[in-house]
């Protein structure tokens, strides 16, 4: 969400979009080598550990700054709560702000365990993503050329898959295809409507139409 | 003069009420979906919103704009060509480096400070306040790997341009606290570094797995940490977030 967090590659979007569609709270983080990490909160789940610990549920064991049984993630419902009852040496955040007993988990929240960001996903929660993403990508959706030359040049950073990258800007787009800014900024809200990324927030909006045009074989890799 | 601060929970980005209250007149930087505050502060103080300036176009600096401004009768956006290009909305006033908006008793100056993103602008409001949007933070700088991001050596050049400011100048981030142009002179790390009071790194590090080097590891303003990087394949330079950094020492 935030621009300066961790930038996430296109594979990596996908499993959170998948993850997403399950419908279940789910917590993504990055391990020790810097791969991402999904852990679904299953329905049945009573409780989930966090630690370094081989008992923990989710094993944050490359973490020095991590206890063993570090905090409890409580489950009602799909009501999410934190309990750091203090076993843990550094403490649970959530947020700026250190959980000392209890904390009610919200979907977007993020949660940092010793060096470790832990974000909280609830895709029931907080609507317009949760509308979005249920839905498939739609049947026989079509794009126009000109639509199809944007999208192509808007996902070109993904080429080879790299481990990092993020979409073009619209001045890139225009620059490559030599068209105007505001050709290209109509273009996108066809674009936005067509692949119904339209309601995300604005800092999701791309990268999710990267994904989605990839997924979708609206673009094939082997074209950028 | 007013200055009033909202700081989203979840992104911790800032937006600001900035305004002469005399003349009741003010503007906007930038959105951070936490606008609520800072228009009820307008109201309350009688202050007519005349711009909302935009420092640059991503997502946490520019989230609930639409909503705010169509609350106070959509006032124009004001931002460099480089962030119109990039914004949903239509953009009424683009400003460049060195112009100046006037808006009761404030003079706003735009400062160029490409580096996080290609056309970002800091303002600085009556040469006592600069906002410094994401170039600039409480001990630390912006990353330079973001969507439109221009680069570590704009990044670097931007951020030294701002401590040519007066040691007195308050600075106001676009994310956290807000700090002075004489603390981050002698307190920023990266800032020592570029002013030839300290010395970089050498630990080998893999980012994105790539082999690099790493020249700078530093508190971030999240609690994380920000790390300046080179990459050992072709020698370019990047701020990177932590998180990014595999250090063989804690990986």
């Amino acid at each position: 969400m935030n621009a300066e967090q961790p930038q996430t590659s296109a594979p990596e979007l996908k499993e959170q979009i998948e993850a997403e569609r399950r419908g279940r709270p789910f917590l993504v983080f990055r391990d020790g080598g810097g791969g991402q990490r999904i852990v679904t909160v299953e329905a049945g789940t009573a409780a989930l550990w966090v630690g370094r610990g081989e008992s923990a549920d989710v094993r944050l064991d490359w973490d020095e700054e991590v206890s063993a049984l570090h905090a409890q993630i409580e489950v009602v419902r799909d009501e999410c709560t934190l309990l750091d009852d203090g076993l843990s040496r550094n403490g649970s955040f959530v947020g700026e702000q250190r959980v000392d007993g209890r904390r009610r988990l919200r979907d977007g929240d993020t949660l940092r365990f010793g060096k470790t960001t832990v974000l909280f996903r609830r895709p029931g929660e907080g609507a317009p993503e949760a509308t979005v993403t249920a839905g498939q990508i739609p049947a026989g959706a079509t794009v126009s050329p000109g639509q199809r030359r944007v999208l192509l040049a808007l996902c070109r950073p993904f080429k080879d898959e790299p481990a990092f990258a993020t979409p073009a800007t619209n001045q890139a787009i225009a620059d490559e295809l030599h068209l105007s800014v505001d050709a290209v900024k109509t273009h996108m809200r066809a674009l936005f409507e067509k692949l119904e990324v339209g309601d995300l927030p604005q800092n999701r909006k791309r990268v999710a139409l990267v994904e989605r045009a990839l997924q979708s074989g609206v673009v094939a890799r082997r074209e950028l | 003069m007013i200055i009033e601060r909202t700081e989203n929970p979840t992104w911790l980005s800032n937006a600001y009420l900035v305004a002469d209250e005399e003349a009741g007149k003010g503007v906007l930087i930038d959105g951070n979906d936490d606008l609520g505050p800072l228009l009820e502060r307008a109201e309350r103080d009688g202050i007519e919103i005349t711009h909302v300036l935009v420092t640059h176009p991503h997502g946490d600096h520019v989230a609930g704009l639409t909503e705010a401004r169509q609350r106070i009768g959509n006032p124009p956006l004001v931002a460099h060509v480089e962030t119109a290009a990039e914004l949903e909305e239509e953009v009424g006033e683009t400003i460049a480096d060195g112009g100046v908006l006037t808006v009761g008793g404030l003079e706003i100056e735009a400062i160029y400070t490409p580096g996080h993103a290609a056309g970002h602008l800091a303002f600085l409001v009556n040469g006592s306040d600069v906002f410094t949007a994401d170039v600039l933070f409480k001990g630390t700088v912006g990353g330079t790997m973001a969507p439109g991001a221009s680069g570590f050596a704009d990044l670097k050049a931007s951020v030294m341009r701002l401590m040519e400011l007066p040691a007195e100048t308050r600075v106001h981030p676009g994310h956290r606290e807000p700090t002075t142009i004489g603390e981050e002179r002698e307190g920023n790390p990266f800032v020592r570094i570029w002013r030839g009071l300290a010395e970089t790194g050498e630990e080998q590090v893999t980012v994105w797995d790539r082999p690099a080097t790493l020249k700078l590891w530093a508190p971030d303003y999240d609690g994380g940490n920000k790390a300046w990087i080179v990459f050992g394949d072709d020698g370019t330079e990047a701020i990177v977030g932590g998180s990014q950094v595999v250090r063989s020492g804690t990986g």
